[in-house]
C-alpha cells in the first residue's frame, strides 16, 4: 500500500499556492517517495463552496484546505507512518 | 470542410543586425481580400528597414484601397528617401491582391521571380512589363494576372535566398533560383501537403545553412497556400447551467478536428460525458503555468484562465515563427497558431473561486480574456474566430 497524495492544479488552487504543491516529491526523501503516489487533479471541485480556503490537496482521500507545504508534509509523513503500524 | 488560402512567411535577421532590413506584411481587407508585400530596403540594419518599411506599408495601403497598380509603383518609388551614400531610393517589392475566389493581382520590382506551384510542378507565368521613371532612375516592374486554384502554392523570397553562400566553394553564385526550385520539389516530395508556414520555415532555414549558418543577408520567405481550412474546437469555461453539460460534450464528440479543453471543471465535464480517464501530467511541473492533463481524444488539455491570458501575452507579444513548448500555454499558441478557423466555445458560469478578492482581477473575467484572444487572431494572424456562449 502506498499513501496517496492528491494536488489540485485548477486556477484557484494554483494560484493560491498549489504552485507550489506540486513540487511535494522535491520535498520528500528517496525512502518517502517509494511510499506515496503524487498526481494532480485538474480541479476537486471544493472551492466553488469556500473559494477562501483553497489551495486544496488530499491525502490518502482525506480533504485538507487552505494546504502548504508545511502542512502537506506533515500530513503525509502521518499517513505514512499510520500505514507502516497497521502493517506491523 | 471549407477552402482556405494560407499566407504565410518566416525570416531570419542579418547575422548581427537586430532589426530586418526585410518587412513582409499581409492584412485582410473588409471584403476578404487577402494582400500582401515583400520588400527589401537596399543595405541592412536601421536604414534597410526603413526603407521596406516605407515601401511595404505604402505598398500595401494601395493594394487594399485596389488603386491601379502601375499608378501605386510610381507613388511609391517617387516617395522613397534617397541614401546619401548610392543617391538612390531603393527597396525591392513584391506585392500580392488576393480575391477570395483566388484571383492574383502580382506586382513585382526586383525581387526573385515568385514561384508558382501546382502539382508538384512550377508553372510558367506570362508578365507585363512597365517601366516607371522618376527623378533618379528608370524602374522596370513586372505585373501579371493569375488564378489560384485549390492546391496551389506560390513561392516568394528576397534575394538573400537565391544569394545564400555565394562567393563560398559550393555555391559560388549563390543557391539560385534553379537550386531554390529542386529543395522545394524535395520538400514536396517528402510531405506534399506541407503548410506554408512549415515551408517557408524550410527555405528560409535551408538558405541559412547554406550560408554556413549565420545569414549574410536577411532571409525572408513568404508562401501562398490554397488549401483545406484546418479548423481548431477551444472549449473554455463550465456552461453557465449544468443542464446544458451535455450539449457541451455533444459539440465536442461531433467536432472535426484539433480539439483543446481549457479549465479543470470543462475537462470534468467532457471526461465524465465521453467516458475518457482525465489524467494530470506531472511531468509538465514548472512554476508559471500549471500542469497539462491527458486525455485520449483531446489534443490538448490545460488549466483556464492562467493559461488563456498566457497565451494571449505570447500572441500579443512574443516571436510566434518558431514556438517551443515549453508549457501547456506555448502548446495552445502553437495550436491556434496552426489553424485557421477557431471555434471557441465559452462556458458563461461564474467561477465562485475566482470572485476571492485575494485573486487577481483578470481571472474573474474569462468573457474579456476569450474576446481579447479572438481579436489578437483575427487581427494579427488573420485567423477566422467565432465565439459561441453557454
Amino acid at each position: 500500500m502506498s499513501v496517496s497524495v492528491e494536488i489540485c492544479s485548477g486556477t484557484a488552487c494554483y494560484i493560491m499556492g498549489g504552485a507550489n504543491l506540486l513540487t511535494v516529491a522535491d520535498e520528500l526523501s528517496a525512502d518517502e517517495l517509494k511510499k506515496v503516489e503524487i498526481s494532480a487533479s485538474t480541479c476537486m471541485g471544493v472551492c466553488d463552496d469556500c473559494a477562501d480556503e483553497s489551495p486544496y490537496a488530499k491525502v490518502n482521500g482525506e480533504l485538507i484546505p487552505k494546504a502548504n507545504m508545511v502542512i502537506l508534509l506533515e500530513k503525509i509523513r502521518e499517513a505514512i507512518k499510520l500505514e507502516e503500524g497497521e502493517n506491523d | 470542410m471549407a477552402d482556405i488560402i494560407e499566407i504565410s512567411h518566416y525570416n531570419l535577421h542579418k547575422h548581427n543586425e537586430v532589426v530586418a532590413g526585410d518587412t513582409f506584411l499581409v492584412n485582410r481587407t473588409l471584403d476578404e481580400r487577402l494582400v500582401a508585400t515583400l520588400a527589401d530596403g537596399m543595405g541592412s540594419g536601421v536604414k534597410a528597414n526603413v526603407l521596406s518599411q516605407l515601401t511595404a506599408c505604402m505598398s500595401q495601403k494601395f493594394m487594399m484601397a485596389n488603386v491601379d497598380t502601375i499608378h501605386a509603383a510610381q507613388t511609391i518609388m517617387e516617395t522613397l528617401p534617397v541614401c546619401s551614400k548610392r543617391k538612390v531610393s531603393y527597396s525591392t517589392l513584391t506585392s500580392l491582391n488576393i480575391s477570395p475566389e483566388g484571383f492574383v493581382k502580382l506586382l513585382e520590382y526586383d525581387n526573385p521571380d515568385l514561384l508558382w506551384i501546382r502539382d508538384g510542378e512550377f508553372i510558367e507565368r506570362e508578365k507585363s512589363l512597365a517601366h516607371i521613371t522618376t527623378d533618379h532612375t528608370r524602374n522596370k516592374i513586372y505585373y501579371s494576372e493569375l488564378q489560384l486554384e485549390f492546391g496551389d502554392r506560390f513561392v516568394f523570397y528576397s534575394d538573400g535566398v537565391t544569394q545564400a553562400g555565394m562567393g563560398g566553394s559550393k555555391y559560388p553564385l549563390g543557391w539560385r533560383e534553379e537550386n531554390v526550385k529542386t529543395f522545394i520539389e524535395s520538400v514536396l516530395e517528402e510531405q506534399v501537403d506541407i503548410s506554408g508556414k512549415d515551408l517557408a520555415r524550410r527555405i528560409v532555414e535551408k538558405a541559412c545553412a547554406i550560408d554556413e549558418a549565420t545569414a549574410k543577408d536577411d532571409i525572408t520567405c513568404a508562401v501562398v497556400y490554397f488549401r483545406k481550412a484546418k479548423h481548431t474546437l477551444l472549449l473554455t469555461g463550465p456552461p453557465s447551467k449544468r443542464d446544458k453539460c451535455p450539449y457541451l460534450v455533444e459539440s465536442y464528440k461531433k467536432f472535426d478536428g484539433i480539439k483543446i479543453i481549457a479549465g479543470g471543471t470543462t475537462s470534468q465535464i467532457i471526461s465524465d460525458g465521453v467516458s475518457e480517464e482525465l489524467t494530470v501530467d506531472m511531468s509538465d511541473i514548472n512554476a508559471k503555468i500549471p500542469p497539462r492533463a491527458r486525455m485520449k481524444s483531446a489534443d490538448l488539455v490545460t488549466e483556464g484562465m492562467l493559461t488563456i491570458n498566457k497565451v494571449i501575452n505570447i500572441l500579443e507579444d512574443e516571436d510566434t515563427s518558431n514556438l517551443v513548448d515549453t508549457n501547456a500555454a506555448y502548446r495552445m499558441a502553437d495550436l491556434l497558431l496552426e489553424s485557421d478557423k477557431i471555434y471557441i466555445l465559452m462556458g458563461t458560469a461564474i467561477n465562485e473561486a475566482h470572485q476571492n478578492p485575494n485573486m487577481p482581477v483578470e481571472m474573474g473575467l474569462r468573457r474579456i480574456s476569450i474576446n481579447k484572444l479572438a481579436e489578437i487572431l483575427e487581427n494579427k494572424f488573420l485567423k477566422k474566430t467565432t465565439i459561441e456562449y453557454v
